[in-house]
């Protein structure tokens, strides 16, 4: 165990050393004088020598041992553990009992799950929605660079993240039979139900988008299609709608700001003024290069613009067969990465960034330290005493 | 406010064995033995005064009952053979005490000699009177006897203050208008002041029966100093920075040659003369001067 300071420039407040070493140096006797009658028979010749003397040694060494303790303090003193080399063998939810039992012979390193935590083998660990990627990298990183590490893991391993995993040591990466629970696809897809409000400027321009939605309903079964919902923009919006086409000029009414801000996604025109569209990012481009269309996030919601004019001669995808599809993949969020692979292609690389080890704050120790110190100084200078004449 | 008995419980339990009595002047003057002025009423008529349950009736002045048809007792002045003067030098380095006992200065330890004295003179009879010395007026209580001149002269007592210097000798008339010949005097001093001195000596030559007690602390007996110290002379507030242990051997060598001095000149007047130290019991003075000669050879023995 090494110490180190991690505010060594704090140690100048060791220079308030003086301030004890001044208060106990005795001079008390050449201040005040003492009435003395008979002063005419000491010899006045002799001048007094001037020597350093301290009074009360112990309670002066004490405040001295106090104000270091301060200054140590104040100068976070940590201690860098250097632990032992020992070996973690860790499980992998879903291996075969008994196949790791026979696993690794030797029963003295430390028996961890891989689960949040990492709880010791004997408990029984939550091992729903594992992430083994994360909690690998975790416990890689928690872990001292001398420590080495077994891993037991089932032949199918899930809750893999899209990058491969990377630790800062070699590991030995056991595989016994056995599989995680697969994680059930969470249905991303939920299908946009379109809503069209249009000022009277803007009458023209909604027609594409009724088209839109009746593309879209055409591949729908008869049962889920929605009805068209294109109206002027005083219409109240019916509830069950995702996604607002809103084609006006000037600013968004409060009640549709709400309703985006609440999760719907809405699609305004190059008119529409929508200070959300600062720092948004293109999502269109034509073959051009042009820009067509930008998304920007609102509240918990998804506010889109379009950057040019709703017209065939301005932006000629207006009537491209595609406008449709290309709208809908925009709209729909991306589907979710495989997370489940077989454990033989999953072995760890080595050659990730050793972390540092986090030193350990030896500043509670000092604070108790110097509690007992001040309650020592307290109780030795308040003891009754006597001054001495010298 | 401290305690009111200036005298310590074990002292005044001792001030049994001591006698007030003078060398040159006893039973030369007044009428019959000295132990036997307690008793009875003098020849100087003093006063009429009312009687009170417990008066004797044969002090009844039946003559003037007859005429009154009042109860009067006479009363006589006890003319006693011995008076005591208690002189107290109140200069401001009787203020002075040890750092070991800073509440017993000098002055505490004369006014509790006084006492004690005071409460021998009653014992005994005897009249007692009080001058106290320094430059800020004399404080006087004529000679008088009985508890209630006691009690006045301890009033004063505890008033008294040491401050100032000594007298000059124009304020000193006093002393020697009313300490009349053939008394006894008890000078109660440090006797630094070279004119406390000589008014001692010079009480002695004029047949007053002076006891001097020099009242020293043991600081200045012992010198216990060390390191460098700043002595200060409280009356000519003159200042003196020196190293303490190195002059201790000078100091007690020349402070006891002037002991030796002062002592040898008290002789010479006739004055009985004892120096006290202020760590030694306070009756120590009294037993050398008023201990009867028999039960002082008991003690030596």
């Amino acid at each position: 165990m090494n110490f180190a300071l991690l505010v060594p420039g704090a140690l100048a407040a060791l220079a308030a050393l003086l301030i004890p070493l001044l208060i106990h140096l005795s001079r008390r006797s050449e201040q005040r004088p003492t009435d003395f009658a008979a002063l005419r028979w000491i010899s006045a010749q002799l001048r007094p020598r001037r020597k350093l003397v301290f009074q009360e040694i112990p309670l002066l060494l004490l405040r001295l041992l106090l104000l270091i303790a301060l200054a140590l303090f104040l100068a976070k003193p940590v201690s860098m553990q250097t632990a032992s080399p020992t070996k973690w063998v860790v499980v992998v939810p879903g291996a075969d009992m008994n196949a790791v039992k026979d696993s690794v012979s030797n029963k003295k390193s430390e028996w961890h799950w891989l689960a949040p935590g990492f709880p010791d083998f004997e408990e029984k660990p939550v091992i729903a929605n594992l992430n083994i990627g994360s909690l690998l990298r975790e416990l890689d990183a928690q872990l001292p660079a001398t420590t080495s590490l077994t891993l037991i893991v089932p032949e199918h391993i899930s809750g893999l993240d899209g990058e491969r995993i990377r630790l800062s040591r070699k590991v030995d990466w056991k595989i016994v039979p056995g599989a995680m629970p697969a994680v059930p696809a969470i249905e991303t897809k939920t299908p946009i139900r379109l809503a069209i409000r249009y000022d009277d400027a803007h009458a023209d321009a909604s027609i594409y988008f009724r088209a839109v939605q009746l593309t879209w309903q055409h591949d729908q079964k008869a049962s889920e299609r929605d009805s068209l919902d294109a109206a002027n923009i005083s219409t109240i919006l019916k509830p069950g709608r995702n996604a607002l086409v809103w084609l006006a000029t000037g600013e968004l009414p409060s009640e549709i700001r709400d309703w985006v801000n609440k999760g719907g996604t809405i699609i305004v025109s190059k008119e529409t003024r929508a200070p959300e569209m600062k720092p948004g990012v293109p999502v269109w481009r034509n073959e051009q290069g042009r820009v067509l269309l930008r998304a920007a996030p609102m509240g918990q919601g998804r506010i889109l613009q379009w950057q040019q004019a709703l017209k065939p001669e301005a932006m000629p995808e207006l009537l491209d067969a595609g406008f449709p599809a290309y709208l809908q993949a925009v709209l729909e969020s991306a589907p979710s990465a495989p997370t489940r692979a077989l454990a033989t292609s999953q072995t760890p690389l080595s050659g990730a960034k050793i972390f540092a080890e986090a030193p350990a704050s030896l500043q509670t120790w000092i604070a108790l330290l110097i509690a007992i110190l001040f309650l020592l100084e307290r109780w030795l200078a308040n003891a009754p005493r006597r001054w001495s004449t010298a | 406010m401290r305690t009111t008995d200036l005298i310590p419980a074990d002292v005044r339990a001792r001030l049994k064995a001591f006698r007030l009595q003078a060398r040159r002047i006893s039973g030369a003057q007044g009428i019959g033995q000295h132990q036997s002025r307690s008793r009875g009423a003098g020849l100087e008529f003093a006063q009429y005064r009312a009687y009170e349950p417990g008066d004797e009736p044969r002090q009844i002045d039946w003559k003037l009952y007859a005429r009154s048809d009042k109860f009067f007792v006479r009363e006589a002045e006890r003319d006693s053979p011995l008076i005591v003067w208690c002189l107290i030098d109140t200069t401001a380095s009787m203020a002075q005490s040890d750092a070991a006992r800073p509440e017993w200065s000098r002055l505490q330890a004369a006014k509790a000699l006084t006492a004690c004295v005071i409460e021998l003179a009653l014992k005994q009879g005897d009249r007692f009177g009080l001058i106290a010395v320094n430059d800020h007026g004399l404080v006087v209580v004529n000679a008088g006897s009985g508890t209630r001149h006691r009690d006045q002269c301890l009033l004063e007592l505890h008033k008294l203050q040491a401050k100032g210097h000594w007298p000059s000798e124009s304020q000193c008339r006093p002393i020697w208008e009313r300490i009349g010949a053939n008394t006894l005097v008890l000078l109660l001093s440090d006797d630094y002041d070279e004119a406390c001195v000589s008014l001692a000596e010079r009480l002695a030559v004029a047949r007053r029966e002076v006891l001097s007690v020099q009242i020293l602390t043991a600081e200045e007996r012992d010198f216990p100093f060390q390191g460098g110290h700043r002595f200060r002379d409280a009356e000519t507030d003159t200042e003196l920075l020196t190293n303490a242990a190195a002059s201790r051997e000078g100091f007690i060598e020349q402070f006891s040659a002037a002991k030796r001095t002062l002592a040898a000149r008290f002789a010479a007047s006739g004055i009985n003369h004892v120096d006290y130290v202020l760590d030694q019991p306070l009756d120590t003075p009294l037993r050398k001067f008023f201990l009867p000669r028999t039960s002082r050879h008991q003690e030596s023995v």
